[in-house]
């Protein structure tokens, strides 16, 4: 895997999204399965630095997480 | 701060509680996650632990002290973690971190100040990686990085680089401001 390839699969695993099973548990993303466990730390950090600008800019302290959180409940 | 105000409302059902609750909760219940994170997606963990204390508050006892209700998450999250690490039986060890001491778990809530300086780093962004970070946060995890990409007419490849350069950008804006987000 080049470093491309390893940027590509750590953006991809920032995203809230995650996918589910008909029981609605919700699995590990594709991308971060494919990932070494020394870049599985570094999609944490990122996340954590992700999910801080995004609560800071949502109206309600939000970060996509609890949105997509909220959005289960509804 | 004590989130456990939060906590009647929970139990009563109330969401907008739970959303204020989430704010502050999330992210020491990330942290709580670190010594797993070669391991154990921590996103579906949080996710995961996020919706169980939707359906399990009322089994929280408060003890006197602070936080309780994310004291509870907490453990929730690391019973999740080892359980997922026993599921799929894997071999890479875990880091030897020690726990979390509590005093990790003090939620916070945001600066306004620092709202506004982020937003307008946003707003500096260049079209394509404002458009697909924009389109990343507004969907709040409902779609795959696909169909974002598919709807802003890019390639998959094309909208994850855009999203990467986006944040670069924006935390280089923020430097320029000296401001660090962690």
């Amino acid at each position: 895997m080049d470093a491309h390839d390893r940027d590509a699969l750590i953006e991809a695993a920032l995203t809230a999204w995650r996918p589910r099973s008909p029981d609605g548990l919700i699995h590990p993303h594709p991308a971060w399965a494919d990932l070494a466990p020394y870049d599985r730390e570094a999609v944490f950090d990122a996340a954590l630095q992700a999910r801080a600008v995004e609560s800071l800019v949502d109206l309600q302290g939000l970060s996509t997480t609890a949105r997509a959180v909220l959005r289960r409940l509804a | 701060m004590n989130l456990d105000e939060y906590l009647l409302g929970i139990v009563a059902g109330d969401q907008d509680s739970f959303a204020r609750w989430m704010a502050g909760a999330e992210r020491p219940i990330r942290e709580s996650l670190r010594r797993f994170a070669a391991s154990v997606d921590t996103e579906a963990a949080v996710q995961e632990t996020l919706l169980r204390i939707w359906l399990v508050a009322r089994r929280c006892r408060p003890d006197g002290q602070p936080n309780s209700l994310l004291r509870f998450a907490i453990g929730i999250a690391r019973n999740l973690a080892l359980s997922e690490i026993r599921r799929r039986r894997r071999e890479e060890p875990l880091r030897d971190a020690p726990e979390p001491p509590a005093s990790c778990a003090e939620p916070s809530l945001p600066d306004p100040a620092l709202r506004e300086i982020i937003q307008r780093c946003l707003d500096k962004l260049p079209p394509k990686p404002a458009a697909a970070l924009r389109a990343r946060i507004e969907s709040a995890g409902a779609e795959p990085d696909r169909r974002l990409a598919d709807a802003l007419g890019m390639r998959l490849n094309t909208l994850l680089q855009n999203i990467t350069r986006a944040r670069r950008l924006v935390a280089q804006c923020l430097q320029h401001s000296g401001i660090e987000v962690h």
